[in-house]
């Protein structure tokens, strides 16, 4: 926090302090503590806090009269502003860079900036969101919670940031959600609108919310008064009482205003904290940062007069004090309490601001319940207690929902605990009631699971370009550093010390650039949820039954490579869908159940990233595409194809065998789009399919910027890299293997068999048959397909890790040649294309 | 009226012209190029030979850490090629076409020096006919009784021509 603020707050609290309520000077204390312990501040300053600090101390304690106490505490702020405004004069404090809040509250500039920086952030959450509507359309039990929690996260956020109507939207369907007059279909409109709003707002342009009601169910609709559901009226509370209106005292404007900022901000951090106490409810830091929120809120407002407010507050302030001290347990059930006394503050304050003119505001009608609630919250802890559905279960919970012990074990157990039986539960149960270790120790598993989700990790945001540039930079320094390496001074230097110290540089280097390459690799699962949601509609659409697995969401491809998969993909399921997948009754009828699947996987193999599509359908008709491709022209009736070249043929630009075109698919553009996607990324597509069993989609991709083995060769003058994985075995060999074919070129005997032969000095001579005396090593190497050709180089160097680079924009690719690497003398060899190479030896 | 306006292009050939050039010896000639398209300098190295590529295209060379292609200018002007040469360099260039900017180096016999072209000293590049291309050169400059040919680099080295000729040696 701001020094600013800490003394701002401090001296706005310090009239409040009278000798019957010594908290509020506490309060002040601790704000003036803040300050004491800021290592950031000059020396003197901190010396002058800390002394104030010791004189309210004095008079807590008794130990000086509370009226000379308080006016030397008086003037000893008065100064200790002085000396900060001096200090801030010749700016030897840095402000924080705190731009929500500043004294004034937000300038609309700030707001319009916080907004675009809140929409763009939001995709994330948005993706997570989606994920548990799904999750919720399948009743999983932690959906609808998980659900309500990111609403409010929202609701929050369009509080702060000034969006009234999307708060009161989002509130809504948090309560529809309570009351089950929302399904998934609605929720996922929402999601999409949402996500409209964001970008809209990321992008400056005003948002429009949608009317609540567009996204209830429809056989529902009438059973929820729109109109009467403002924030206001909880549908989820018994007592709903009419609003009343209450006169608001007469205060400074210009106080009031602060007042409304300040107690906004306080709102919304003790919210954001309400989301972090739920998910480790003893922390007492949070509990003391939102009990000091609720007491400053209560302070200033007792200030101003405004008794509601200073009511709410102080009862809120009450219950956590509880917790504070350790008499209550903070439930899940207590934390909803809290969001929703705490939307019914924001509520007030709204209101207070909107009446400031009238100088009167209404109260909502939720707030005598909430005082009722938060009178006593023990209550709540008790219904509650053992079916809590937090994300948080308690071992015993997660036993008896198991059924590993039934209710009385469990209440007896706890009952032990209760009268001062130190053991903890598992092993109350265990020992006493003989529940097996091993559900004991699974349920623990859960447990500690669920744990470890709710910790999100921290991220932060930077540019892509600023992190190409870090990755560039690492790896000009690794270059330079195997340079360094490799110079003969160090080489064949008698000194000890100064290769051990190379030795550590170097260790401490590569781990710098594995973490470089792995800054920019992004998990699949993002694109991954992008699919369910779209299979999920599809199947909707053509009423067909489908089951969408995933597998491997959690593999990492390049961030770049993420991003442009996204279209092949849509198009590759949807034609599984529309295509592949056959209607139920259809299914029924071939003795395949009702219930279509189709698999995403997503792998790595073979330094090479791989991504399935698979769908149980009625597989590719083989011939109904070789017919196609004769009327088309494109192979002649008797001419012999392999499976794989048919399947090619749904590729072409316009080519399909649909024979109506609906509005999903059929036109033939689509394969021919997830080609050219594919292609670019230098990646590549195999179909396989059998008739009426369902067919498979094989995406594979490169990890660019990857790092390969690679087998370093050396032909004429020049050296060359082969990755080591495509590399099947080596041979040495003499002219006497060799044989030749002819119209077939050269190939080598190998165990029996011949395999087509290439001299890689042909590549840079563009006469592959002619071989001479140097060569003396064949590799055997293979491409996705399986192909086998042998390589003729002179000499084997060695093995070794190369970063791939490519060659620089003014080439563009160059066939045969991947990319070049740079050796540790600082020159270029350039990395061979093994499939390109193949594929020349085969001649195609 | 016609002379009046022939004067106004004039000017503004030299105007838009004028300014600092690197200049370069290459054969017998010297010439100039734009100093901000010039990124750097640098020494003869060993260059990295890359097949089925244009003859012109000499290899790849290592930036400090980045590859980048390497141009042999007497090949792609078809002047007889020589060997290097103590003074043989390599000036590494910015290239922008449409898009995308590319760093690419191009061998030359000698660097001279930088010079500050004045407008007056800058004139239209003579016709040669119509059907010799003289596209790739922005105008002459006339320094001390001599004149240099300021190249137009993005079009000496267009990225489009490597890439077709690559694709058709594909």
């Amino acid at each position: 926090m701001n020094v600013r603020e800490c003394l701002n707050r401090a001296l706005a609290h310090l009239p409040m302090v009278n000798c019957q309520d010594l908290s509020i000077l506490a309060g002040v204390i601790s704000d003036l503590e803040n300050i004491a312990s800021n290592g950031l501040l000059p020396e003197s300053l901190r010396k002058q806090a800390s002394r104030i600090c010791k004189l309210g101390e004095n008079i807590i304690l008794n130990e000086s009269a509370f009226e000379s106490g308080m006016k030397k505490f008086n003037q000893s702020i008065t100064m200790l502003e002085k000396t900060l405004y001096e200090l801030e004069q010749t700016s030897q404090i840095v402000q924080g860079n705190n731009e929500i809040s500043n004294d004034s509250g937000l300038s609309s500039n700030d707001l319009n900036e916080l907004r675009v920086k809140f929409a763009s952030q939001q995709k994330p959450l948005l993706d997570d969101f989606e994920a548990y509507i799904l999750d919720f359309e399948k009743n999983a039990p932690s959906a609808p919670d998980a659900i309500k929690r990111i609403l409010h996260t929202w609701k929050g956020e369009f509080g702060v940031l000034d969006f009234p109507k999307m708060s009161c939207l989002v509130h809504n369907i948090e309560d529809a959600i309570e009351n089950g007059t929302i399904n998934a279909d609605g929720l996922l409109k929402l999601k999409d609108h949402l996500a409209d709003s964001f970008h809209k707002m990321a992008s400056g342009l005003p948002v429009i919310p949608a009317s609540t009601r567009l996204f209830y169910n429809t056989d529902t609709t009438d059973s929820v008064d729109y109109k009467s559901s403002e924030p206001g009226t909880k549908t989820g509370y018994q007592q709903v009482q009419p609003s009343q209106t209450v006169q608001l005292p007469e205060n400074d404007l210009s106080l009031v205003h602060d007042f409304i900022q300040e107690s906004r901000d306080h709102i919304h951090s003790a919210e954001t904290l309400m989301l972090d106490l739920e998910s480790d409810p003893t922390n007492t830091e949070f509990i003391n940062s939102i009990f000091r929120s609720f007491h400053t809120i209560k302070g200033v407002s007792g200030f101003l007069g405004i008794g509601e407010v200073t009511e709410l507050a102080h009862s809120l302030e009450n219950v956590i004090d509880q917790a504070r001290k350790n008499i209550l347990i903070i439930k899940p059930a207590h934390i909803d309490l809290f969001l929703h006394s705490m939307d019914c503050l924001k509520e007030i304050i709204s209101n207070i601001e909107a009446g400031c003119e009238t100088n009167s505001f209404t109260i909502p009608a939720s707030y005598s319940s909430i005082m009722e609630k938060l009178s006593v919250p023990e209550i709540i802890e008790l219904q509650y207690d053992i079916t809590t559905s937090g994300p948080h279960k308690k071992l015993g919970t997660l036993l008896y929902e198991k059924g590993e012990i039934d209710n009385v074990q469990l209440s007896e157990a706890l009952r032990k605990q209760d009268s001062g039986d130190l053991r903890k539960i598992g092993k109350i149960l265990i020992e006493d009631n003989g529940v097996p270790v091993r559900s004991v120790a699974k349920a623990i598993a859960v447990q500690t699971q669920s744990r470890i989700t709710r910790n999100v990790e921290e991220t932060i945001r930077v540019p892509v370009s600023r992190l190409d540039q870090l990755i560039d930079a690492i790896g000009e320094a690794m270059i330079s550093q195997s340079m360094v390496t490799a110079d003969p001074a160090v080489k064949f230097s008698d000194s000890q010390t100064l290769l051990t110290k190379i030795s550590q540089t170097n260790l401490i280097m590569r781990q710098i650039q594995e973490l470089s390459m792995s800054l920019r690799m992004v998990s699949v699962k993002a694109t991954f949820q992008k699919m369910a949601r779209l299979v999920r509609d599809l199947s909707k659409k053509h009423t067909k039954e489908i089951e969408f697995i995933t597998e491997g969401e959690d593999t990492e491809i390049d961030k770049s490579v993420v991003e442009n998969i996204g279209d092949p993909l849509i198009h590759m399921i949807r034609n599984s869908v529309d295509h592949g997948i056959e209607m139920a009754t259809d299914r029924e009828a071939a003795h395949k159940s009702r219930i279509a699947k189709i698999h995403l996987r997503a792998y790595h193999k073979a330094g090479n990233v791989f991504i399935e599509i698979q769908d149980d359908g009625r597989g590719i008709d083989k011939d109904a595409i070789f017919e196609k491709a004769v009327s088309k022209g494109l192979c002649k009736p008797d001419e012999k194809l392999t499976e794989n070249e048919i399947y090619q043929f749904i590729f072409l630009p316009g080519f399909s065998t649909a024979k109506v075109i609906t509005d999903v698919s059929g036109r033939g553009v689509g394969m021919d789009v997830v080609k050219r996607n594919i292609e670019s990324l230098r990646g590549s597509v195999e179909i396989s399919s059998e008739k009426g069993k369902g067919t498979t989609f094989t995406i594979r991709l490169p990890l660019t910027l990857a790092i390969i083995d690679g087998m370093v060769v050396k032909v004429d003058a020049e050296t060359c890299i082969i990755p080591t994985l495509s590399i099947i075995e080596t041979i040495s060999t003499s002219h006497k293997h060799i044989e030749t074919v002819l119209d077939k070129g050269n190939m080598i005997k190998v165990r029996g068999n011949l395999i087509p032969l290439l001299h890689l000095s042909g590549l840079f001579n563009n006469n592959h048959s002619k071989l001479n005396d140097k060569a003396k090593v064949t590799l055997i190497i293979e491409d996705m397909l399986g192909r086998k050709a042998g390589l003729l180089v002179d000499e084997i160097i060695g093995q070794q890790q190369v970063v791939i680079k490519n060659l620089g924009n003014g080439l563009g690719e160059v066939p045969g040649i991947s990319g070049g690497a740079i050796m540790s003398d600082g020159s270029v060899s350039l990395i061979i294309d093994v499939s390109n190479i193949v594929r020349t030896a085969f001649g195609n | 009226m016609r002379e009046e306006s022939t004067a106004i292009i004039e000017k503004t050939i030299g105007e838009r012209l004028a300014g600092k050039y690197l200049t370069f010896r290459l054969a017998d000639e010297e010439y100039g190029l734009e100093i901000l398209k010039v990124q750097e300098i640098i020494r003869m190295q060993a260059v990295t030979r890359v097949p089925r590529t244009p003859d012109y295209v000499r290899g790849v060379i290592n930036l400090r850490g980045k590859v980048i292609p390497v141009v042999e200018l007497r090949k792609k002007f078809s002047f007889m090629p020589c060997e290097d040469t103590e003074k043989t360099c390599i000036i590494v260039v910015q290239i922008s076409s449409s898009d995308l900017s590319v760093v690419m180096g191009i061998i030359i016999d000698e660097v001279r020096e930088v010079l500050d072209i004045a407008s007056e000293n800058i004139e239209e590049t003579p016709s040669f006919g119509a059907s010799i291309n003289t596209d790739f050169i922005l105008g002459m400059g006339k320094m001390n009784g001599d004149v240099k040919i300021l190249l137009d680099i993005d079009k000496v080295l267009s990225i489009k021509e490597i890439n077709d000729i690559q694709s058709i040696a594909k």
